[in-house]
Formats: C-alpha cells, structure tokens, sequence
C-alpha cells in the first residue's frame, strides 16, 4: 500500500496533542470511516471543538489512508507499523487498529459494489399465453411466454426490464443453457 | 370451415373454368411463385399473348387464385371444406383436384408466409454464457468476486439484436428453477384442458 506525503502529512497532523486530544482521536477515526460507509459528511460533537482547519485535513487524510488500507487488504502488522512511523503511541495505533478492523468488512463490501458492472440480473417476470390467432392466420394454436428479466445498473436508481418472448421450444432451449450455466458454476463451487 | 367467395372474386375465377387443366396447372405455379416471392407482373402479359387474352384476365384470375389458397391456408380448411368451397365455380373435377392438390402440397408453406407478416415480438434467438471471476477492480484489490455474463440475442422482424448482461450465482440458480416452473406450466391439468378446449 502506497500513501501519498500529503496523507502522511494529514495523519501526523492529527498526532499532535494540541491539535486533535486524545478523547478526540477514537472520534476522529470513527467519522472517518462513518464518512465513507455514508456518503456524506458526518461529524461527531465531540469533534467540534477542533480548529476546523485541522479538522478537514486529518479527517480527510485519515479517510484516505482507511479506504487504501480497505482496498488494498492492507495487514494490521503493516498498518501498525506505518503509524509507528508517524509517531504515534500506542494507545493511538490501538484505538485505530481496532475501530479500522470494525469496519473493514462494510469498507470492502462498499467498494467491492463500487464498479462498472453490465446490467446485472436479478430475476425474471414471466407470463404463459396461448396463441390462437391473429388478423393474417387462424388456427394457430400454440403456447408464447412472455419474458421480462429484471435488470439493476449500477448508479441507477430504477430497476430495467428486457422484454421479449418464446415459443416452447425457444423456452426449452434457453433453460437448458441456464441449467449447463448453473452446474458449471456449482462445479466451480465444489473445487 | 368453408371459405366465401366474393361475386367480383368468383367472376375473377370463372376464367379458369374455360381453359385446359394444363393451363389451371401453370396458373397454380404463377400463384404460389407469386405468394412465396412477390408478383412479376411481366409474367401475365407474356401468358395473355400464348393464351390470347388480355393481360388483366390472367392477372385477376392468378389474384383470384393467390386469394383462394390465402384465404384457405389461412383458416386451415380441410380437404371436404376446400372442395365444398370451390364447387359453386362449376370447375370440372379434374380442374377440382389439380387445385385440391395444390392448396394441400403448399397450405404450410403459405401459412408460413402468412406466420411471416403477422405482429412479431422481440423473440429469443440464442444465449451465449460465460464464467468468470473478478479478482480485482479499481477501488477494490483481492476479491474473489463470481459473475456469468451472458449474451442474449433476440430477433424481431429478422432483425438480430444482442443484449450483454451479467449475474451472480444466486441469482442465475434462482433464475434457472423459476423459468423451469414456467416450462412445467404448460404441462399442468389446467393448462391441458384450457388446451384441450380450444384445440
């Protein structure tokens, strides 16, 4: 894990007494982390005595060093040691280590969903109808499905859905796809 | 079912009671070349000249006769139907059996191109699926993360078009046993006998 001076510089910043107190700094790391995980800027109280300076910058270096440390599966011996660098005491790599470790799975599972990804379904409407005739021929008499897989795209909000339909044997063969797609997956699954 | 032919559709047909079976013969070919590729009007001037008739007689009498099988293949009329419709023309019986023949040997075909012309739907055509895993992406390292993409081609007019979309396992299996239910429909009591009614 690389991490640029500037987040160095941030994290030492908040290593300094005078600047962030120790009943401050379990709080600093928390919102760090509850700013990623939310999205949007959440400060604790505790925080607001804080020169709002200081405040940006070391929650802003400390969020950039968690989600490194999150994307990379950066080991806690490592991160231990990177904060030793900066000088910081024991109580402080404790407190971190320990907070880091709490949200590292919600961490992951964010940014493993933070991705371009092709439409990705998850699942299917279907209808059965029974053709029996139409304006240009009588007598047809044979069964249509009506197909909607449900689509989710990433940063879209609303769900989409692709239209279309099969004959019985349009049907057969597409499920028996499916199922050579799902036993190589459940092969897969088994190694 | 019988078919009802029009006055104007009768008079149009009347010319092929006169003529050689030979002829009602090439007549039947020129109508179902005409159904299955499109009319050649060249072809009618070139039969009024041998038949020494004017060409709009042989153009309403081939019309007359591509309505005939239509119309028929259509409403999928059987043998005694075909023959209990076409009697009200006065053709000999030879003449009745060249066109029974005829309307027989190509109802399928005919009720292809008419399956042709009728309201198509964005229909499957093909799915191409593969395996993959994700194993890292920008903002996440180390993941172990399995996807099947699959690629749907649909069809609509005999226009192809390709759908790229992924799932996950959980939901492919879901997937798979929910259409298989779909397909399990058709075979269900209810739907034999809805079945069964309309047949």
């Amino acid at each position: 894990m690389e991490v640029s001076t500037n987040v160095l510089q941030g994290i030492t910043a908040a290593n300094n007494n005078e600047n962030v107190p120790d009943d401050c700094f379990p709080a600093l790391v928390t919102s760090a982390c509850q700013g990623i995980l939310n999205q949007s800027p959440h400060i604790d109280p505790r925080l607001r005595k804080l020169d709002q300076d200081v405040l940006k910058e070391t929650l802003a270096s400390f969020a950039l060093f968690i989600s490194e440390a999150a994307k990379h599966d950066t080991d806690v011996q490592s991160l231990m040691s990177l904060l030793e660098e900066c000088n910081f005491s024991k109580d402080r790599i404790k407190t971190f280590v320990s907070v880091f470790c709490k949200n590292k799975p919600f961490l992951q599972t964010l940014l493993a969903n933070t991705h371009e990804s092709l439409p990705h379904v998850l699942g299917v409407k279907w209808r059965l109808d029974y053709y029996i005739k139409s304006n240009h021929l009588e007598k047809t008499h044979q069964p249509v499905y009506l197909l909607s897989l449900v689509t989710e795209i990433p940063g879209e909000s609303e769900l989409q859905e692709l239209n279309f339909s099969c004959t019985l044997e349009q049907l057969q063969m597409l499920v028996g796809k499916l199922r050579d797609a799902s036993k190589c997956v459940e092969r897969f699954a088994q190694l | 079912m019988l078919v009802l032919l029009k006055d104007e559709h009768k008079e149009h047909l009347k010319f092929l009671t006169g003529v050689e079976v030979g002829v009602v013969r090439e007549f039947c070919r020129i109508s179902i070349e005409f159904i299955k590729n499109g009319c050649n009007p060249k072809v009618y001037q070139s039969a009024a000249q041998k038949l020494e008739v004017d060409a709009e007689t042989v153009q309403y009498a081939v019309e007359g006769l591509m309505y005939l099988l239509s119309e028929t293949s259509k409403l999928m009329t059987n043998e005694v139907d075909f023959q209990d419709s076409i009697s009200i023309l006065g053709f000999s019986e030879e003449i009745v059996q060249v066109l029974l023949a005829m309307y027989l040997e190509n109802r399928l075909m005919i009720r292809n191109v008419l399956s042709d012309m009728s309201m198509d739907l964005p229909h499957y055509y093909d799915l191409e699926w593969r395996l993959d895993v994700q194993v890292a992406s920008r903002s996440l390292r180390h993941q172990i993360t399995p996807n099947i993409v699959l690629k749907l081609h649909l069809e609509e007019d005999h226009e192809k078009s390709t759908h790229i979309l992924q799932t996950d396992p959980g939901n492919l299996m879901q997937l798979t046993k929910e259409l298989e239910k779909a397909l399990d429909e058709i075979k269900s009591t209810y739907c034999r006998r809805i079945v069964r009614n309309i047949d």
